[in-house]
């Protein structure tokens, strides 16, 4: 027999519950605030990363689009900006060993040169690109020539047909998050685009296609990189990938965030090792993180079998967004900004038992030329 | 040619043999294990304190982990048997319930107190009232999708007749929208709420409508009377199974509910709190400073009282009136009288 007071706030409606109420902020998703290190502000956070073609003509297949975006869940009228001492990079493998042969390195200042007239309030920062090959790629105080230079918030033309947006944008990420979080089930009468309406910080890269090398095959992550003092810092970041300087005096550069593939870190990870995934090269994935991975496939699986999940772990490690250049993307080849990532991922890990959030596609409509994401809200 | 073939026979009966001994010998001396999923959440903190404080193992219990940043996935995990137990939301559990699942409440935990969620207001405007919010923009987590908490405000609101203009702000960034000038109010669960508070950057507005320490969404439950002078809000930090595994494991099912007791009764020991929360942060940490942490999981904690009995007993009123709320949301399929979703092998209700 149900009390009847409590009957009627039933009928009511008024609800409570989030149970205990988490301690995990709203937004956990593609890479969104994936990461427990301590300090890492929101600009320093990867969100998503993209690499797709403008199109499927033949034109169109002579570029890569690639997208770095940072700042989760942006509300409308904030104006955050990038850090002016983080590196962000996209790094591309190009010989399928997961280790980086070029990296494009972005990095932004908000001093104004006595060149300029702008107003001291002009709130756009510079932003310049430079391109590292080879052994550069890989060492982050590798030299780099400059391919772009310019300022945020505006279309920037790099040098070798290269074309640069850094700046506020839509967030082309869909998914219903609460439903995730298990505030409702999939695709009940509660579903809905959380990221609907808010913004990120991307950068836009584009390439013509045979600058990214010889073989159409290559692979695409996104880090960023912030300068720490190099004194009592040392037990703060767990884990391999650390971009050590020689000399002690020297500030170094650790990797904060890392992400290639949607999710890997956010759902196939546990949380101790989070951190240690951020601060990681993908080369070493399999040996340090596959044992995490195949656990969580296995209790996914409805079969758990555990054969499928080390497949599956064996093709999802090491993080990289695979790209065949040569033929049009979609997910898993490649990503492009409509690509129904979450449905795909939900399917795969849970071999068709979760179909997806049926969230099906972006609040707002892309853009068809460059940059191609919507405009900020 | 025979003779060989004998030699080889006996001696790999001898291996067969020895590796079934062997095997028993483990099965009798080793614990007897059981798996269990969790999801980034203070609703996970008695698993995680029972395990890394040893309660587990003191009931001769040994546990594999399988780790989830989403409530969702442990459902799944433990729905199609991957694992054997599992922490998620009640609202997905009970919706799950609804739709024919024989899931079982193991063990609760955990019940809200006021000030888990509340309105709070810019620190340099005046609104002291609902009625003062009449055409103020005010942020809620979520505008479209279930968000209990702000569900309960929303029509708390409602009542009133008060007009707002609603806006999406996630609980973290709170602090910037109020600086930003982005809300003038806002509904703001813990610990966002009691950080911005400490903060300076808003206040709580306690129009008494909204209930004791103006948290409408555990005043829309109200107080449970669980028989003696205390009362209760309600059930929650659930760790659900399958019956079957009730059935099949009755007794590994009843050590684990008694080594979440154990962990229950841990948390309440204050000499534990720094303990506790460094176990919150270990397995819940998000986006922030350490000194972030400490705060926000102190805040978290402050909120939560952490009942649980080991015979079994939950707040099954609590969980009654969760059924109900979320039945008026049509987020249930059916009515629930959910005594049958916490019947256990060693509990009556």
């Amino acid at each position: 027999m149900r009390p009847k007071a409590r009957h009627a706030l039933g009928v009511a409606g008024v609800v409570a519950v989030l149970l205990v109420v988490s301690l995990v902020p709203l937004g956990r998703t593609a890479d969104h605030l994936d990461q427990p290190f301590p300090g890492l502000p929101p600009e320093n956070d990867i969100t998503d990363v993209y690499a797709f073609h403008p199109g499927t003509s033949e034109q169109d297949l002579g570029k890569v689009v690639l997208v770095l975006n940072v700042h989760p869940l942006t509300m409308p009228g904030m104006s955050p900006r990038f850090s002016t001492d983080a590196r962000y990079l996209i790094k591309v493998d190009t010989n399928g060993d997961a280790v980086a042969d070029i990296a494009y390195r972005f990095t932004f200042d908000d001093d104004d040169d006595d060149d300029d007239d702008d107003d001291d309030d002009d709130e756009r920062q510079r932003v310049r690109v430079e391109t590292l090959r080879g052994r550069n790629a890989r060492n982050s105080d590798g030299s780099g020539r400059t391919s772009a230079r310019g300022w945020t918030e505006s279309i920037v033309r790099g040098t070798g047909n290269s074309w640069l947006f850094a700046g506020l944008r839509d967030d082309p990420f869909f998914f219903d998050l609460l439903a995730f979080r298990g505030l409702h089930s999939f695709c009940d009468g509660q579903t809905a685009d959380t990221f609907k309406g808010f913004n990120v910080m991307s950068i836009v890269w584009q390439v013509p296609t045979r600058s990214l090398g010889k073989s159409a095959n290559i692979g695409v992550w996104a880090t960023i990189e912030m300068p720490m003092p190099d004194d009592d810092d040392d037990d703060r970041v767990p884990g391999p990938g650390l971009t050590d300087d020689d000399d002690d005096d020297d500030e170094r550069f650790v990797q904060l965030d890392r992400m290639g593939r949607p999710a890997i870190n956010t759902v196939l990870i546990s949380t101790g090792n989070k951190a240690a995934f951020n601060a990681g090269a993908p080369k070493d994935d399999p040996a340090n993180f596959k044992s995490d991975v195949v656990a969580h496939l296995i209790a996914l699986d409805p079969m758990h079998r555990p054969a499928r999940a080390d497949f599956l772990a064996s093709i999802l490690l090491p993080d990289v967004l695979t790209f065949d250049t040569s033929a049009p993307s979609a997910f898993l080849n490649g990503r492009g900004l409509s690509d129904d990532v979450i449905d795909a991922e939900l399917s795969l890990l849970t071999d068709g038992a979760l179909p997806g959030d049926c969230v099906d596609g972006n609040d707002v409509a892309f853009l068809g030329a460059f940059p191609y994401l919507a405009p900020p809200h | 040619m025979g003779r060989a073939i004998r030699i080889v026979s006996l001696a790999l009966a001898i291996v067969i043999a020895g590796s079934a001994m062997l095997l028993v010998a483990s099965r009798l001396s080793s614990p007897e294990s059981v798996s269990i999923a969790t999801y980034r959440h203070s609703g996970s903190l008695p698993v995680w304190v029972a395990r890394d404080v040893g309660f587990f193992a003191g009931r001769g219990i040994g546990v594999k982990l399988v780790e989830f940043s989403g409530g969702a996935l442990a459902a799944h995990a433990l729905l199609t048997g991957g694992v054997e137990a599992a922490t998620f939301p009640s609202v997905l559990a009970l919706q799950k319930v609804s739709a024919g699942a024989s899931l079982r409440l193991l063990h609760a935990t955990a019940d809200l107190l006021p000030g888990t969620s509340q309105l709070l207001a810019r620190a340099d405007l005046n609104i002291r009232s609902l009625e003062d919010l009449q055409d103020r923009t005010v942020g809620f987590e979520a505008l479209e999708s279930a968000c209990s908490p702000c569900e309960a405000f929303r029509q708390a609101i409602d009542r009133v007749g008060v007009r707002i203009v609603p806006v999406a702000v996630p609980d973290y960034k709170i602090a910037d929208a109020f600086r930003a000038g982005t809300v003038e109010a806002a509904v703001v669960s813990q610990p966002f709420n009691s950080l911005a508070v400490e903060d300076g950057v808003a206040y709580v507005v306690r129009d008494p409508r909204l209930g004791p320490g103006g948290d409408a969404a555990v005043a829309a439950f109200g107080s449970v009377a669980n028989g003696s002078s205390d009362s209760e809000w309600l059930a929650s930090a659930g760790l659900w199974a399958e019956e079957a595994f009730l059935k099949t494991r009755p007794a590994v099912a009843r050590k684990v509910s008694l080594a979440l007791a154990d962990a229950a009764a841990w948390l309440r020991d204050p000499g534990n709190g720094q303990a506790a929360r460094d176990i919150l942060i270990r397995y819940a940490g998000g986006l922030g400073t350490m000194e972030f942490f400490h705060r926000a999981s102190a805040a978290v904690l402050s909120t939560t009282t952490w009942r649980s009995y080991p015979d079994g007993y939950t707040d099954w009123q609590g969980l009654q009136a969760q059924a109900d709320a979320y039945e008026g949301m049509r987020l249930l399929d059916s009515p629930l009288d959910v005594r049958a979703v916490v019947s256990t092998p060693w509990f009556e209700p």
